[in-house]
């Protein structure tokens, strides 16, 4: 059983720190839910393992499988076995999408995919995800909706089959008939094949269907519990609130606190530059 | 000094191909209501080309430049009802200047210029495409795409005239290039001279090298920088086969091929 270890990492964008110590662990056969407010690193963790190139790691350890993930490139992540899906998938004119799914699955292998086995499971696929098959010949995302954006990327995680696949809000922008039909190909993924999955939603509905085996909450970038589905019920119905009671520690994120300070009358220079050493 | 000049007259539905190599300059004269789609591939070091269009004709010139090719000037009249559409595949060594002039002289004339060229070690590749809207409802487009490498310059200037009697025309130029490497060099200069103000006019252009976001997407289904860096760029010049007949269509997926 392959699993990624997640243990103090500290990441930055464009010198702001996001993440202060996450320390996670998920195995293949799991399905965790990462919950948080929003802008408390949450997609800032998935991209940092996928290797963002704009996210800095500056501290702490990623390990997949026994295996150094923050010395590999992006490709080489995928190769191992990281999927992720995006939250905003990228719209790129020009390269058709047939050419670029047949490019990661050789990429996957060692020896090229037959061509009568590449449409085999384009087409099946496709059907999986309620795809029409002739957007494999359209230029990749280029003019998709939402909802077929985000079905095209459970698409690609059909066809490459990871050990961990990501899942960053798979499920917004999608209507009812869709969230069914992609909660369909993840559970089959966890069910058939043993994908671990870390799923990022703010909705309950998604979790309804996928049955998620274990729940972190993320809080200005750290990790601070992790329990079974019952804590996504629970912040479903209450909401984040209860967590600074019981935790003892603000739900609000740092960087508002510290503007808060911040009034008609302060220097908010000196405010700033009392948190920097 | 041009020594030679060759006439060729079509008339009715005809394709046909043509080589430029053994002569200075030529006329390609269309009949009225006729459908010409032309090839050429061979060219002469200069070369001069003049089409005179009758009306309500289509004449469709696909040029795939493969060899060196130093200047070459094309000018076209199209008369009223008219089409004219200029496709564009270069990936010679060396073309210095290429300019094409487009009178776009009768009511509701149309033209369109598609152009896909590479770029490549010291060469220096400059595009002049012009059209005069000199009467009413003439529609105009240029859709250029470029890619840039090694220490290359790739240069096009988009001129729309639209005079002051062509109301209601439109005139369209889209300039897309991409700069492979550090050295590599693009220049668009899209100019519309508009005389008149009931008219549409839009020009785009972007030059950069390729997106971070686009190469990160790529990379992170497994696929290596190369061949993503390659992916993208294909892109960018492979489109341009479609609109040639199959045999150059697979010329020139596979002169793409090796080259990235």
């Amino acid at each position: 059983m392959k699993s990624l270890e997640i243990r103090n990492l500290h990441a930055e964008v464009e010198g702001k720190e996001i993440l202060k110590g996450v320390d996670l662990t998920l195995n293949e056969g799991e399905i965790l839910a990462l919950l948080g407010p929003n802008g408390h690193g949450k997609s800032t963790l998935l991209a940092a393992i996928m290797g963002n190139p704009r996210y800095l790691v500056t501290e702490g350890e990623i390990i997949f499988d026994g295996k150094d993930v923050l010395s590999m490139s992006v490709d080489e992540r995928s190769k191992a076995g990281l999927f992720l899906a995006f939250q905003n998938p990228s719209e790129i004119p020009g390269v058709v999408s047939a050419d670029f799914f047949k490019g990661a699955i050789n990429a996957h292998r060692n020896n090229k995919v037959k061509l009568f086995e590449f449409y085999r499971s384009l087409e099946n696929a496709c059907k999986e995800v309620n795809l029409p098959f002739d957007m494999v010949n359209r230029n990749l995302n280029d003019g998709f909706s939402g909802g077929e954006k985000k079905r095209n990327e459970i698409l690609q995680m059909i066809l490459l089959n990871p050990n961990i696949a990501m899942l960053d809000e798979i499920d917004s922008g999608l209507d009812v008939d869709a969230i069914n039909t992609v909660s369909q190909s993840i559970v089959k993924q966890f069910r058939e094949k043993n994908t671990g999955f870390l799923v990022i939603s703010h909705y309950a509905r998604l979790f309804d269907l996928i049955h998620p085996t274990k729940t972190a909450i993320m809080i200005n970038g750290r990790i601070i519990t992790v329990g079974d589905a019952s804590l996504i019920k629970k912040i479903d119905s209450e909401g984040y609130e209860w967590i600074e009671k019981e935790f003892g520690i603000s739900t609000k994120k740092e960087d508002d606190n510290q503007m808060n300070k911040v009034s008609i009358g302060v220097c908010a220079t000196k405010e700033v530059l009392k948190n920097v050493k | 000094m041009l020594n030679k000049v060759t006439n060729y007259f079509y008339e009715g539905l005809s394709e046909a191909t043509v080589s430029l190599k053994f002569e200075d300059a030529v006329t390609f004269l269309v009949q009225d209501n006729s459908n010409v789609t032309l090839d050429i591939s061979e060219f002469n070091k200069n070369n001069e080309v003049v089409i005179v269009l009758g009306q309500n004709s289509i004449f469709n010139l696909r040029l795939l430049v493969l060899d060196n090719l130093k200047d070459f000037n094309v000018k076209v009249n199209v008369p009223r009802g008219s089409k004219f559409d200029l496709v564009i595949a270069d990936f010679s060594k060396d073309v210095e200047t290429f300019n094409a002039l487009v009178n776009l002289e009768g009511e509701s004339a149309e033209s369109n210029i598609h152009l896909a060229a590479l770029s490549k070690e010291n060469e220096k590749k400059k595009y002049s495409l012009s059209f005069d809207h000199k009467v009413g409802k003439t529609k105009s487009l240029i859709d250029a795409y470029g890619v840039s490498k090694d220490s290359s310059l790739f240069k096009i200037d988009g001129i729309s005239h639209v005079y002051p009697n062509a109301s209601k025309s439109d005139a369209t130029q889209k300039a897309r290039v991409i700069l492979f490497d550090k050295e590599s060099e693009a220049i668009a200069n899209p100019i519309l001279k508009i005389d008149n103000n009931d008219i549409k006019a839009q020009h785009a252009c972007a030059i950069g090298s390729l997106k971070e976001e686009h190469l990160y997407y790529l990379l992170s289904r497994g696929i290596e920088l190369k061949e993503a860096r390659n992916l993208i760029t294909l892109g960018y010049l492979l489109p341009i086969s479609k609109y040639f007949n199959e045999k150059d269509e697979e010329k020139i997926k596979e002169i793409i091929g090796g080259n990235f």
